[in-house]
């Protein structure tokens, strides 16, 4: 074992280890949010998410294996007993051949254009059944006691074969599944079926097969039929729920943009009509980008739409994960877990007796004196106040003097005396006794020290610094894959210092490591935005503009009246009239560029509101705070088409949105997606 | 040493807030690339070389001033390191585009036609494989591209006892097309030499100079001789520019950070020397071929490149990365096959 090596560096772990593994590695702390629960039961749910929010690692907790894997661990499985009985089988669209299926146009002979969607619906059939029926295969030969009997599978070779023999003779396969005598020769029709697909994608045939050609499937027919079969052989209990994942649901848009034909929306469109079909007999569970869910939900080949809580249930992981109003949220109970697991697997020996793991790594937040320090050198200390002639001597010459000792009260000294000499005279006289630092001005204090350290830092042309395990959760915005990346970034500058052969978790590593690591995860998520699919390249701009927009602003506020102006705010009514700002704004949102919370602003004229900060990771990079204060910035839809003239970005003029389908909270979900409004 | 480097970074990158020095950037980019791809320095491979952030550290470190040693430090973001992949990467690309395309252009092989494969097959069998020292690796380069070639010749190899007429009869055998590879070019006085000696055989093949990685001073003379030779076609895989490389005199359009670093290498190189003054490879701060004159192209200047193979590193790149000395440690020693 060598702890010269990184813990952290794979980041998408859950994804691509074994389900022994897995059980080692994954947090339950999510699964403490009764919220997520309902992947676990009966219905349809959609599990949305940003990158990296953790969807991926849910979904395979429904995978046979990891079921097997938690009792042959002897590990509790970490679900309530209601949610730990079911069945699952899946597609995951990224990894399996269905992305193939914009590589070769297929044939002309039926309708027109529509073909690759009604293969990609068979293709997607063949494969799920297949699936489940190897699903049902791993739990009847498992070694592990218990498993079988647990979740009532009863699979004898001669049932199983009787079973095999009936369902291929349904018509919901229209006569595809020929010369099927036993459960084994089904499964490999099934397979057969699948190679043929991927030889005439890859081009190995000149064309499909007749027989194939003439015996599509219906979205989710044979799927449904297949459970039933199950039921009716008595071969999974009727109680026990049926799950159907299909995860990378937002990698059907590279397809729509892809294959000859296809229009956007196309493919998805095939999984809505999957969910529309309301079928007891089974769940989907569709693992998904917020940015991917298509306002109208219309399923393929109709004008219906699927609608929230008739159709099906939205998981949403980053509202579950974030910040609430009144609470921290289950984010930091779950990076600790993380990190914990993450350490234990590298053979690392952790600290007893730690209440916290990650203060114990990372340390506090540093107090403003702190960093301060960082930026000022006490012999210039003075130079980091602002004076004005017009002020009496004796104001100058005590904030000059509070300067070389304490920089940050001084800062925090001037922007009161500016406040305070517009409303009274007497203001000069009362500067000694330093009311900022007063119990009535606590709040009015700890609303400025971040403004006060950007000017200060600003002042002395250094960048702010981030560090402590508060700065590292409220950096990573509720999102996991952000958080591995900072603390990835982070082991790797500690890693460059030391070589170390102790298994001893290091204990607050250096203040300055952390800087060093999470300016280098702030810049990366900024350059990565660049590369993101649909309009990435325009957000990046964007987004640079409305930093630099609001940095300037809190740099110039010598007042330090606005200290929540690293946000800004747009009033509702605004934006309805402005659906192509308000699409743009949602979009930023939905790829992680900016985040949006609702509020009330101080004029209530301006009725209900929403404000826009950077994503958390962000503000390093462009230096400013991360910490969320009252009162953003009250921007105009005049100011935002400014911002986005000097990023030179070109929005479409949209038809104002339908309202929201019932149920469903426009805040979180998309108006409108790329592409879809040209159809 | 390296913790006290590496607050010596974190300093630069928050004193540059604005970031005028890119060195943010210049810190993300050496990491990168320690990470993905330093590594494969087979001179530092052994457990007596301490691993690259260390030897960065030392390097850094010794320039003395802190001035000096930010220069050094973000002089190191210009390495261009050619990895083993990437090696692999132009021995592919120098057959696939440059050699066929030579073959299909000099032959007038129409690609449309039905008998395209065949005719280029007829090419290849007409075509002798060459390099023009060992450093490129002429059985891989066969391999990678499955190219069945036989006799293979190395032209620094038969330097010694060249003689034309025994080379038409043992290796060129009738053949028409000759392709001359190497894997790096710094001047070109190796090249060239060969180049000379093939454009001079009586059979008057045509001949094809193809380097993988070439300076801009090999650049210049390979263009020069093949401007003269009609029979000469020149098609290198990757140039590099004068501009990527810090040389003598200032570019106009350099990048500042070589103009901030000249002055600097000038200062330390005594130190690349050592207390004993006997490096016989000394060729000036800007490395070979500084300070030598050629019987055909004059009085030459130091190429000043930064470029670094896996395998090893070119004698003309900065010295102040490879030269190892009693007063001096590199960054990426160099092996080399000659007396320093």
């Amino acid at each position: 074992m060598t702890f010269n090596s990184n813990p952290f560096v794979e980041l998408y772990m859950t994804e691509s280890i074994s389900a022994a593994k897995f059980v080692k590695l994954f947090s339950p702390a999510l699964l403490s949010e009764t919220d997520t629960h309902a992947l676990f039961q009966s219905g349809n749910v959609i599990l949305s998410g940003l990158q990296g929010s953790g969807k991926t690692a849910l979904l395979n907790l429904l995978r046979p294996e990891v079921l097997i894997a938690y009792r042959e661990a002897g590990v509790s499985w970490p679900l309530p007993p209601h949610c730990s009985k079911f069945i699952s089988a899946g597609i995951n669209l990224s990894k399996s051949s269905a992305m193939d299926f914009g590589e070769r146009p297929f044939d002309s002979s039926s309708v027109a254009g529509r073909n690759h969607l009604m293969y990609f619906t068979d293709f997607l059939n063949y494969w799920i059944v297949e699936d489940l029926l190897n699903s049902l295969e791993i739990i009847n030969t498992t070694h592990i006691p218990n498993v079988k009997d647990f979740l009532g599978i009863d699979g004898t070779t001669e049932r199983l074969d009787e079973f095999a023999r009936h369902l291929s003779r349904l018509p919901c396969w229209h006569g595809g599944l020929s010369d099927v005598d036993t459960f084994s020769s089904l499964r490999r029709s099934l397979v057969a079926r699948i190679y043929v697909y991927k030889d005439y994608l890859n081009y190995n045939i000149d064309e499909l097969p007749r027989e194939l050609r003439e015996s599509k499937t219906s979205a989710g027919d044979p799927i449904s039929y297949t459970v039933e079969a199950l039921r009716k052989f008595e071969i999974i209990p009727t109680e026990l729920p049926v799950l159907i994942r299909i995860d990378q649901f937002e990698d059907l848009m590279g397809l729509e943009a892809h294959a000859q034909g296809a229009r956007a929306g196309d493919f998805r469109k095939v999984i809505f009509k999957m969910l529309g079909r309301r079928d007891q007999r089974l769940s989907y569970r569709i693992g998904a980008r917020p940015y991917s869910l298509i306002p109208d939900m219309k399923m393929s080949g109709t004008e219906a739409s699927i609608e929230e809580l008739r159709n099906f249930k939205t998981v949403d992981i980053d509202g579950i994960l974030q910040r609430r109003e009144h609470s921290i949220g289950p984010f930091p109970q779950f990076a600790e877990d993380v990190v914990r697991r993450r350490l234990e697997d590298a053979g690392y020996v952790l600290p007893q007796r730690v209440k916290s793991l990650l203060k114990y790594i990372f340390g506090p937040k540093p107090t403003p004196e702190e960093r301060v320090n960082r930026y000022v050198r006490s012999a210039s200390a003075a130079s980091v106040i602002s004076i004005e002639h017009s002020w009496p001597t004796e104001v100058t010459r005590f904030l000059s003097e509070l300067a070389t000792v304490e920089p940050i009260s001084a800062k925090l000294g001037e922007a009161w005396y500016r406040q305070e000499s517009q409303r009274s005279s007497d203001a000069g006289a009362l500067i000694a006794d330093r009311p900022w630092e007063g119990p009535s001005k606590r709040w009015w204090k700890k609303e400025r020290v971040d403004h006060a350290l950007l000017q200060i830092a600003a002042t002395r042309h250094q960048k702010m610094t981030w560090s402590g395990a508060s700065d590292l959760i409220a950096l990573s915005g509720g999102n996991i894959l952000v958080f591995l990346n900072v603390c990835q970034l982070i082991w790797a500058e500690y890693l460059r210092r030391i070589y170390s052969n102790s298994a001893e978790v290091p204990h607050q590593i250096d203040s300055i490591v952390q800087d060093m690591g999470i300016q280098e995860a702030s810049a990366y998520w900024y350059r990565k935005m660049q590369a993101d699919a649909y309009g990435g390249d325009e957000r990046y701009r964007f987004v640079s503009t409305v930093a630099d927009q609001l940095r300037s602003r809190m740099r110039e506020d010598k007042n330090m009246s606005y200290p929540g102006a690293n946000g800004f705010s747009l009033s509702e009514r605004d934006l309805d009239k402005r659906p192509d700002i308000s699409h743009f704004l949602d979009n930023c949102f939905q790829y992680g560029a900016l985040s949006v919370q609702r509020h009330t602003p101080k004029t209530k004229s301006r009725g209900q509101s929403k404000k826009w900060y950077l994503f958390p990771i962000l503000s390093p990079y462009f230096q400013l705070p991360v910490v969320k204060t009252k009162e953003p910035f009250y921007a105009t839809v005049a100011i935002i088409e400014t911002w986005l003239q000097k990023s030179d970005v070109t929005i479409r003029a949209i038809a104002k949105p339908s309202a929201p389908k019932k149920g469903r909270d426009s805040l979180g979900t998309q108006l409108i997606f790329p592409g879809l409004g040209e159809e | 040493m390296n913790d006290e480097f590496r607050n010596l970074v974190a300093k630069w990158i928050n004193e540059d807030a604005s970031g005028t020095e890119n060195i943010a950037e210049a810190n993300y980019h050496i990491n990168y690339m320690d990470t993905h791809l330093y590594d494969e320095y087979i001179p530092t491979a052994g457990v007596q070389h301490p691993a690259f952030q260390t030897r960065l550290a030392k390097w850094v470190l010794a320039a003395g001033s802190e001035h000096d040693q930010k220069q050094l430090f973000k002089l190191a973001s210009k390495i261009f390191f050619v990895g083993e992949k990437e090696m692999t990467a132009l021995y592919y690309t120098a057959f696939s585009k440059h050699i066929l395309c030579w073959l299909a252009s000099s032959g007038a092989v129409d690609l449309l036609s039905n008998t395209a494969a065949d005719m280029m097959q007829a090419k290849l069998k007409n075509t002798l494989f060459t390099a023009v020292t060992d450093s490129l690796d002429i059985g891989k380069f066969l391999r990678l591209n499955n190219i069945q070639a036989d006799p293979r010749y190395i032209w620094k190899q038969g330097a010694s006892t060249w003689d034309g007429a025994q080379f038409e009869r043992d290796y060129l055998k009738g053949r028409t097309h000759v392709v001359l590879l190497e894997d790096f070019v710094g001047s070109g006085d190796q090249m060239l030499e060969a180049v000379i000696k093939c454009l001079q055989l009586p059979s008057q093949p045509l001949v094809l100079l193809c380097p993988l990685v070439i300076c801009w001073l090999g650049d210049k003379h390979a263009r020069e001789i093949a401007a003269a030779n009609p029979r000469m076609t020149y098609s290198p895989v990757l140039t590099i520019d004068k501009e990527a490389c810090l040389t003598e005199q200032p570019q106009a359009s350099e990048s500042h950070v070589f103009t901030h670093a000249r002055p600097v290498i000038a200062k330390l190189h005594p130190r690349l020397r050592g207390s004993t003054s006997d490096w016989q490879q000394d060729y000036g701060p800007h490395g070979f071929p500084g300070g030598r004159t050629h019987p055909i192209f004059g009085k030459l200047t130091g190429i000043g490149g930064l470029t670094v193979k896996y395998d090893n590193c070119p004698d003309n790149t900065l010295p102040i990365l490879h030269r190892k000395s009693d007063l001096w440690e590199p960054l990426f020693f160099r092996q080399s096959r000659l007396p320093e």
